[in-house]
């Protein structure tokens, strides 16, 4: 990003102007869906599987995403979407392992995790270390978006970040992982339609994919670079860093995404989200993050274009697209910055009610008490990150960040990893895994040819940003396993429900009972108010049972008929005693307030557990 | 080999991966095959892994000849 001057006309301003004003606005409109702190941090665990997929994608569509890929797919071509590809193979692992742990079991935060799986140490040395992490990731975002508003409109990098921090700031205080949600909605198919349309526009100006195919140089037709070159970019470098330490990290550790999966209306919807959002919303957003630097180049070698990599989707952008629709580019750019930063404040915002505020300044508080806590968190995070823009411009202390990120992640992933996977790894090793890694990694800094070069396959310092990651799974690794061997495992009985092999026990302390895993259909009833129905519970007919295979006291799900609402008005109820005959639902007015449904109105219930 | 290795490294420690997932979920019954919906998933996991392998050998092994931008 260092073009001279600004790109943008009076209606890009007025689009990207545009574009703030109508996302802040969108956000506020769900302020009234946040009642509980359940609501606030887990948009009350009643979204479908395709909103919470969009909303991932936008939030893993980051910062500086279509400029930093569209430079390597400018340098090194198809190969700069290796990192969107190596999610698939943690899906049975994260399906099948963690989202039933982290969603039966009901823990809110990963250091929550770290106490109820190993020990209280283990915990408050993940909150430091989480919480350092994403506040510092909230600040880089900030300066990030400050710089490319500064490159394409001409703002001072300290506005565009305020006024980016302001306006996602207000829609998390008020709306919450709810706002987070539809928001994220909105700027992941405006990132997607902004950066497929780029697409099609190179292909539209050159005729054809064919034309543009044959104007990129050899090299930059294969999927992968070569296996140990070049250094800076190689693909063992790139697959230890993304595809083992920072994916391992984004399915397990990071805050934001937990709690994107516990906004799920269930666990099985998991299964549907992930595809939907790794198999081909991921494949999507790579080609729409790199397509920039693919078309830059043929313009360049077709004698229409001068620019360098770090410019190359902006100037390509800036040619082919008119103004106005230059302005839509520069939205979608700014959507991929706000839907991180939106996740990470609302993160930051979890971790500390859960993790500082109620286990040590005030206990046993009203739920009323914890959600004025967590909103007035969200703007302190806000403001902190805001804060950090002038420190985080200091070229030594973005490095300073980028190490202690590199530090602390490989650690965090190996314990969880071990802690999910081992039933014998130990709280101490736990600790010892998250303490001792990091150190390790923090000495491969001071020492980097003595350890990072051990495990560089022969590439030099040119590879050490990437090979550290190898170095610290592994040291990590030899970590844990080595004093595991030496220390006492918690018995089974404490870590039922938290390892792989007691997911079930998990589903029965959820639900209170035997979970019934028989398939059923969704059945379409007419809401019938009724005060006399104990709260949290509903009544239908035994034939609505059947069609759901649901019996008494198993876990339903009622939601709006029209799909387009994502399960925005739903709610979770259980299963009553069956009423004789007909196709109607008795509920509570409690219940029936959360969702908005009124009487005589015709919902669709289905069974979760 | 440099094109090979890659695919290899990529898939081979995916598989690995994969399986690991697929063994956790299984003990303990969590992820029962008997289940109909279970089979399913186990299909398109197999399916997403085939399709990305198969994505990855065509961008290494025939996208790159067509270098005159003539496709067959």
């Amino acid at each position: 990003m260092i073009l001279a001057q600004a790109l943008g006309e009076n209606l890009d301003y007025a689009v990207m102007f545009g574009y703030f004003i109508a996302i802040m606005g969108f956000g506020l409109c769900f302020s009234r869906y946040n009642k509980t702190t359940k609501d606030y941090f887990f948009g009350g665990q009643r979204f479908s599987w395709w909103l919470i997929a969009f909303s991932c994608i936008a939030t893993l569509v980051g910062s500086y995403s279509f400029i930093k890929y569209s430079a390597a797919g400018f340098t090194y071509g198809i190969s700069s979407t290796q990192t969107y590809f190596n999610d698939w193979f943690w899906v049975p692992l994260l399906v099948l392992v963690w989202i039933p742990i982290v969603y039966y079991r009901r823990i809110q935060s990963i250091p929550e995790y770290m106490e109820v799986r190993f020990n209280k140490a283990t915990r408050v040395a993940a909150t430091v270390i989480i919480l350092l992490y994403i506040v510092g990731y909230i600040g880089i975002n900030l300066v990030t978006l400050g710089q490319a508003l500064h490159t394409l409109l001409g703002w001072k990098v300290m506005t565009g970040a305020a006024v980016t921090a302001v306006a996602v700031a207000i829609y998390v205080y008020a709306g919450g992982q709810t706002a987070v949600i539809m928001t994220d909605l909105a700027q992941g198919i405006i990132l997607l339609i902004a950066g497929l349309g780029l697409f099609v526009g190179g292909i539209y100006h050159f005729g054809g994919f064919g034309d543009i195919w044959a104007l990129l140089p050899q090299s930059h037709k294969y999927a992968f670079s070569e296996f140990a070159n070049p250094p800076e970019f190689s693909f063992i470098g790139i697959y230890v860093q993304d595809a083992l330490a920072n994916t391992g990290a984004l399915m397990l550790m990071h805050q934001g995404f937990i709690m994107r999966f516990l906004s799920l209306k269930s666990v099985h919807d998991s299964r549907r989200m992930v595809v939907a959002w790794i198999l081909i919303l991921t494949p999507l957003a790579a080609i729409a993050t790199s397509c920039g630097g693919w078309i830059a180049k043929a313009l360049v070698n077709s004698g229409e274009l001068q620019t360098s990599a770090g410019d190359s989707f902006v100037k390509a952008a800036h040619l082919l697209c008119r103004p106005g629709v230059f302005g839509f580019i520069l939205a979608a750019l700014t959507a991929a910055l706000m839907s991180t930063a939106d996740s990470l404040i609302n993160a930051t915002s979890a971790i500390f009610v859960n993790d500082i505020w109620r286990p040590y300044i005030k206990r046993n508080a009203t739920d009323k008490h914890y959600l004025i806590v967590a909103r007035i968190t969200s703007l302190a995070a806000a403001g902190l990150g805001l804060a950090l823009v002038p420190v985080f411009m200091q070229k030594t202390l973005y490095s300073a960040h980028g190490m202690f990120t590199a530090a602390v992640t490989p650690p965090v992933v190996v314990a969880i990893f071990l802690g999910i996977t081992w039933r014998r790894f130990t709280p101490w090793a736990a600790f010892a895994t998250v303490i001792g890694g990091a150190l390790l990694v923090g000495a491969s800094f001071f020492w980097p040819d003595a350890l990072v070069g051990l495990v560089d396959f022969g590439m030099g310092p040119d590879s050490y940003d990437f090979m550290r990651a190898l170095f610290g799974l592994i040291a990590s690794a030899v970590v844990g396993v080595a004093v595991t061997f030496v220390t006492r495992p918690k018995p089974i009985e404490q870590i039922k429900g938290l390892v792989a092999g007691t997911q079930l026990d998990a589903m029965r302390e959820y639900k209170g009972g035997e979970p019934n895993r028989r398939p059923g259909s969704i059945a379409r009833v007419v809401v019938r108010l009724d005060p006399a129905v104990p709260e949290g519970t509903v009544m239908v007919s035994r034939k609505n049972l059947d069609t759901m295979s649901a019996e008494p006291g198993d876990l339903l799900y009622a939601n709006h008929a029209r799909w387009i609402y994502g399960g925005l008005r739903s709610v979770h109820v259980k299963a009553g005693p069956p009423l004789a005959d007909g196709d109607e639902i008795r509920m509570n007015p409690a219940d029936a307030e959360i969702p908005r449904f009124s009487e005589g109105q015709q919902i669709t219930l289905e069974k979760i557990l | 080999m440099a094109r090979v290795w890659p695919i290899i490294c990529q898939f081979g420690v995916g598989a690995a991966l994969c399986l690991l997932g697929i063994v956790c979920g299984v003990r303990g019954r969590y992820f029962d095959l008997r289940l109909p919906e279970d089979r399913r998933f186990l299909a398109v996991v197999i399916a997403g892994f085939l399709g990305l392998l198969a994505l990855a050998i065509f961008f290494t092994f025939v996208a790159p000849s067509w270098s005159n931008g003539v496709m067959p």
